[in-house]
């Protein structure tokens, strides 16, 4: 076989043997321990498991399978924007897409609870989706005038901030019942999602991956350079709208349910195209989709078992594991530029 | 006679409502190579462009074959006509041979994925620029000549009938200029592809090319075959250089271009190494010299085949055009004939790193 072909083999089912790895481990460990054995029996919905059974249909079940769905969301959606800005630092969360689409969310969920209303799912997607083409928007409004990514980068920092500090104006404001049901989810977490979110997340992510995926000829082409992508034959108003609007409802998407996560988006992609050396979209989109479950099963794991019972935000720790592989990928670039 | 495949009438372009040139008229038959002379900044990017359809013209209509190319699909055009134009490749861990495949990119299906047959005229538009060894290499670690032979691959993968090529050999030394056009001169031959390009060496302009169309002051100057063309006086007329300058500097009729001159000889034969085009909308392009002595023979500086090795920070803008944020040589009249002269001991000084 040829070497690459190997080497990407190797690289698939190495992801694909983490990802079941970390669901076994994420489904066994927590204040209660469930044996292999214990597992497949509750599983399999034999009756003397009762509680443990219990804790792994109500709880660890839902919360892996979006753990997953929803790393793998944003590590494509980051794929999907570096691949727009011609940028590897390019991500929802550095760009402040992710807390234009907290605010939004925490806008609409205080101002539905003063009415009595409690958000469903696919209203607190619509609004983070909102949110989050808000805040492109800017962007996009911003790069046409600066052609200089850091600075793209810097202005979408600031962003990021001015959304969280009027987020955190609007906490500070609301009634108090609401207030421990926000903050805990505006710190990012992927507890409490029940089944019907599940459901909801394995609709919108999986169909937007795949669209993606099916975008990965014009994005490989686009990868060249704009004029090279044009020149072949790419509607690139059309591709562009669709690379914005997949972006945008993969990290709404996230945030909706799990609030703001940070460096996923950057660090996966990075770590994939080290994995498999190469960046063709055809390969990147399936792998950051992995890689990006992989990565946030991993750090939830940590994020609920490191100081058990308290749980760590999930922020934080994808924060630890995440921001080295940045820096590591930035030291890289440099050294092979200068 | 053989049809037209490529034409433009009472063409106008430019950017925004501002017209770069104006009333552009030509034709180009199947196995023609038409080159677009004439000073930096006279729109000859600009027509390429308008040509590969990246820019909508202001006026007029360009037809290729008999089809306005305005009435053509995405894919049709891109079947029929290709480019490499002066836009940096971002080659993201790609290797020469998937720059190469992405020619291929109208002819494969919704994922893009290569049949056979692809991987057939990939391999073969690698041999034709002479590229085969390298195709396993990065194509971030080429040098600028190889790039450039690999993207001329890329556009031939694209089986058009029409090329497009902006300043192909800008970025190259004398070398792989050569190269470079036996190249682009072999796919006319054998495939009886028309090619437009616009190149910045009078000497290449006249040996490769079929017709030449000369661009100034917003229009076109004129158009005919080289030999007509390039006169010493007509030279410094396109190129508003003062009377004399261009015969003087390069003894008698274009020789060589600039860069390819061997430097220290043409230092010697030089009256002054100074001219100045006030013409060129970057004029003067670099600021601290006085305008009287501001030296455009700086365009042609040889230093920039050398790379990191010129000593100081050059480099290309988006455009193409040259700039140097701390030049050991700024643009002054004396300093043009000094820097040939050094030139050889830099170029030695590059070879050994």
């Amino acid at each position: 076989m040829d070497p690459r072909n190997r080497r990407y083999l190797f690289g698939f089912c190495l992801l694909l043997f983490l990802l079941l790895l970390l669901n076994v481990l994420n489904l066994a460990i927590g204040s209660v321990r469930l044996s292999p054995g214990g597992l497949l029996a509750a599983l399999g919905g034999m009756g003397s498991m009762e509680t443990g059974a219990r804790i792994l249909l109500q709880l660890r079940l839902p919360r892996m399978i979006s753990a997953g769905l929803l790393g793998g969301a944003l590590a494509v959606s980051g794929f999907l924007l570096q691949t727009f800005f011609a940028n590897p630092i390019a991500g929802p969360f550095v760009l402040g897409i992710s807390s234009g689409a907290k605010l939004i969310v925490a806008l609409s969920m205080i101002f539905a609870l003063s009415r009595g209303v409690l958000l469903g799912s696919l209203a607190m997607i619509l609004a983070a989706f909102f949110g989050s083409l808000i805040a492109m928007g800017l962007i996009l409004l911003i790069s046409t005038r600066v052609k200089q990514m850091s600075l793209l980068v810097v202005c979408g920092v600031m962003i990021g901030y001015i959304c969280n500090a009027v987020t955190e104006l609007v906490v500070t404001f609301a009634d108090d019942a609401n207030i421990v049901n926000l903050h805990n989810w505006s710190m990012g977490s992927f507890s409490g999602i029940g089944w019907s979110s599940v459901r909801v997340i394995a609709v919108v992510t999986f169909l937007a991956v795949l669209l993606s995926f099916l975008l990965s000829k014009p994005m490989g082409a686009y990868q060249m350079g704009e004029g090279y992508a044009q020149s072949m034959g790419v509607d690139l108003k059309r591709f562009r709208l669709a690379l914005i609007l997949l972006s945008s409802i993969l990290s709404a998407c996230v945030t909706a349910f799990a609030g703001p996560i940070s460096f996923v988006g950057i660090a996966v992609p990075h770590l994939m195209k080290s994995l498999f050396r190469t960046a063709k979209p055809i390969l990147m989109v399936p792998a950051c989709f992995l890689g990006g479950a992989v990565f946030c099963l991993f750090c939830d794991l940590l994020a609920r078992t490191l100081f058990a019972p308290t749980e760590v935000s999930i922020s934080s720790v994808t924060a630890v594991f995440g921001a080295p592989v940045v820096i590591w990928m930035l030291l890289q670039r440099k050294g092979r530029r200068g | 006679m053989r049809e037209l495949i490529f034409s433009a009438e009472a063409l106008t372009t430019g950017y925004g409502s501002h017209a770069v040139l104006r009333e552009v008229s030509f034709h180009l038959r199947p196995g023609e190579i038409l080159c677009l002379i004439g000073p930096n900044g006279a729109g000859k990017s600009t027509l390429l462009k308008t040509f590969a359809r990246q820019l909508a013209p202001l006026a007029g209509t360009v037809f290729l074959a008999e089809q306005p190319l305005d009435a053509m699909s995405e894919n049709e055009l891109a079947k029929r006509l290709a480019i490499v134009s002066t836009e940096r490749v971002r080659g993201e861990l790609m290797r020469c041979e998937d720059v190469v495949a992405m020619g291929r990119y109208p002819y494969t299906g919704r994922l893009g994925l290569l049949s056979e047959e692809d991987r057939a005229k990939v391999a073969e538009a690698m041999e034709l620029v002479e590229m085969t060894e390298l195709k396993e290499k990065p194509f971030e670690e080429l040098s600028d000549g190889q790039r450039q032979r690999v993207l001329l691959a890329r556009a031939i993968c694209q089986e058009p009938e029409v090329l497009l090529l902006d300043e192909p050999t800008t970025f190259l030394d004398v070398r792989y200029q050569l190269e470079f056009l036996t190249a682009l001169r072999r796919l006319v031959r054998e495939r009886g592809v028309a090619v437009i390009l616009s190149l910045h060496e009078l000497e290449l302009a006249r040996r490769v090319s079929d017709t030449l169309v000369c661009v100034r002051e917003g229009r076109v100057d004129r158009t005919g075959a080289p030999a007509e063309i390039l006169t010493d006086a007509y030279i410094e007329t396109l190129y508003g250089m003062e009377p004399g300058s261009y015969g003087a500097f390069f003894g008698g009729g274009p020789q060589a271009a600039p860069e390819s001159a061997a430097p220290a000889e043409s230092a010697r034969g030089a009256a002054e190494g100074f001219f100045q085009n006030r013409a060129c909308p970057h004029f003067p392009c670099h600021s601290g010299v006085p305008e009287e002595d501001f030296n455009c023979l700086f365009c042609y500086c040889p230093l920039y085949a050398l790379g990191e090795g010129c000593g100081g920070a050059c480099r290309y803008t988006e455009k193409g055009l040259k700039s140097c944020a701390d030049c050991a040589f700024p643009h002054r009249r004396e300093n043009y004939e000094k820097l040939l002269v050094r030139y050889p001991e830099l170029a030695a000084l590059a070879g050994k790193k």
